[in-house]
């Protein structure tokens, strides 16, 4: 890693646009880092070299003619597999869809392009956001840069593997149940899932068509933040709390934790409630007023959202599954068809609770502006051991947000003893987006940022 | 809303292994379905003899 790879996107756009650094040679030395990366991590399904370095070019070409250049100009991005980007193959990761080359761009990347963001190749992912760890896909599957025997979480998982091992300034991810939040958690970057409707699926192959969400993932929260305003064109604003929150002064917030009331205290494993609850206690640190505060029943939560989401995947997916079988890979295809169990009399009910569970939900933001929770139960297991089904075994911390249209962002807490990193999120009520960014960029000035600990070692 | 199929309807060179792997997970998703059933108001409205009859 050389001054290059050390910069934030604020100091690289900076240095680009003022012409001290060259756009081409920005994406040229992320270039490399992919093509040595991939034997080891496979943080990408395909690389758009040529493309890349053309996009740079005319970043540099501008800024020699003084024209001004966009807020991600020369950065380099990633797009998840299941996200259109022109030209290149939106693959899924699955057979079933090798070759599909899309002519137009999906929304969130054209609002990338339009800002000058340097678009690398897609990232891997799980089979169609929803089939993985896989080893029977067209590509490998991404591996941890913590450690490349460990799960880099999922389903985006080469969109944290690819921030994580220094392949891409912020990548694209999607989240139904926890895609975005758990490769950031388990990769040591930030995540933000937006509330629904946030940001465009346009171009954006669905799963479940109530539950997806997307949004960016990036080395810090300012970094994720200037990702988020250019997808949503707007200024996430410096109010003078935010500001103060920004700087770790908490003083006045009223800062959930739901860990207790939810009943995960016993089922967290021991170094994942360690990292939650010093989390915490930076809260307080801070002038904060930390509130224990009680969610609506886990396993109700749990169940409605599966029980919506699997059958809306298997209504999406699962004619194609039985028509050509072969082209799909082996746990994609059993959890699809897992979902046929689904009646429409059990997922109309199912969908019949997201109201009544919202309104229980949103009452406790009238204690608190936010709810801290962990983002897995464990921290990363090894990469071959994860069960195929472990979204319904173990409850699913992050299903909530995706049920209730709530945005979340995930930021790292600490490390485990293997040393892997461990992530926690904060969950906050519709709208509160920027909010979100600002509690986070000042709990992770009070944590440590993460800019310097990149996986370095790997590559 | 989609029709629904059985494990012994899968291709015939599906392995055991698969087909047990499907149906644990069929198991796990209907263990969710008694809860959603257990605490909705609409499922509530589903009589005993409409729960047994075969799904179209």
């Amino acid at each position: 890693m050389n001054d290059i790879g050390a910069l934030t996107i604020a100091k690289l756009q900076d240095a680009i646009s003022a012409g001290r650094l060259s756009a081409v040679d920005v994406t040229g030395y992320y270039l490399d880092r992919v093509e040595a990366s991939q034997p080891i991590l496979s943080a990408y399904t395909s690389i758009d070299t040529g493309g890349a370095l053309a996009q740079a070019r005319a970043i540099d070409e501008r800024v020699a003619r003084g024209e001004p250049v966009g807020p991600l100009a020369g950065v380099p991005v990633s797009v998840k597999d299941i996200i259109d980007v022109r030209g290149l193959a939106t693959t899924g990761c699955s057979r079933s869809a090798l070759g599909e080359v899309p002519a137009r761009d999906a929304e969130v990347v054209a609002r990338l392009r339009a800002c000058d963001a340097i678009i690398l190749g897609k990232a891997n992912c799980h089979e169609f956001a929803f089939g993985g760890p896989s080893f029977d896909l067209p590509f490998p599957p991404a591996r941890n840069p913590w450690n490349p025997e460990y799960f880099p979480g999922g389903s985006s998982s080469g969109s944290g593997v690819s921030v994580a091992a220094g392949l891409c300034l912020a990548s694209i991810g999607t989240d139904t149940a926890g895609s975005i939040r758990t490769p950031s958690g388990h990769c040591g970057v930030v995540g933000l899932m937006p509330g629904y409707d946030r940001l465009s699926r346009h171009g954006v192959r669905p799963l479940s068509i109530t539950m997806d969400h997307v949004g960016p993932m990036a080395r810090n929260t300012r970094d994720c933040r200037t990702v988020y305003e250019c997808l949503t064109g707007s200024d996430t604003g410096e109010g003078d709390a935010g500001i103060r929150y920004r700087r770790g002064d908490f003083s006045g917030l009223r800062f959930g934790m739901a860990a207790v009331g939810w009943g995960l205290e016993d089922r967290l494993h021991p170094e994942v409630r360690a990292a939650y609850n010093a989390a915490g206690l930076l809260v307080e640190d801070g002038g904060g007023f930390v509130e224990q505060v009680r969610l609506p029943s886990l396993e109700l939560v749990h169940a409605a959202a599966s029980v919506t989401m699997m059958a809306e995947v298997a209504a999406n997916h699962a004619p194609a599954v039985r028509a050509n079988y072969d082209d799909y890979g082996t746990v994609f295809r059993s959890r699809t068809l897992a979902g046929e169990a689904v009646r429409l009399d059990d997922y109309m009910a199912a969908i019949s609770l997201r109201d009544t569970l919202y309104r229980a939900t949103i009452r406790l933001f009238d204690r608190v502006e936010f709810i801290a929770l962990p983002v897995s139960v464990n921290p990363p297991g090894k990469l071959a051991a994860v069960d195929r089904f472990y979204f319904m075994g173990d409850p699913n911390i992050n299903i909530l947000a995706n049920f209730l249209h709530l945005p979340a962002v995930t930021l790292p807490c600490g490390v485990s003893k293997q040393g892997l990193p461990i992530g926690m999120q904060l969950l906050g009520r519709r709208g509160s987006e920027a909010s979100l960014l600002d509690i986070a960029e000042g709990l992770e000035r009070r944590i440590g940022r993460w800019d310097d600990q990149r996986t370095d070692k790997v590559i | 809303m989609i029709q629904r199929h059985t494990p012994a309807e899968l291709p015939p060179h599906v392995t055991d292994e698969e087909r047990a792997e499907l149906e644990r997970g069929r198991r796990l998703l209907e263990a969710m379905i008694a809860v959603v059933r257990k605490a909705s108001p609409v499922a509530q409205d589903v009589t005993p003899e409409e729960e047994d009859a075969p799904h179209e």
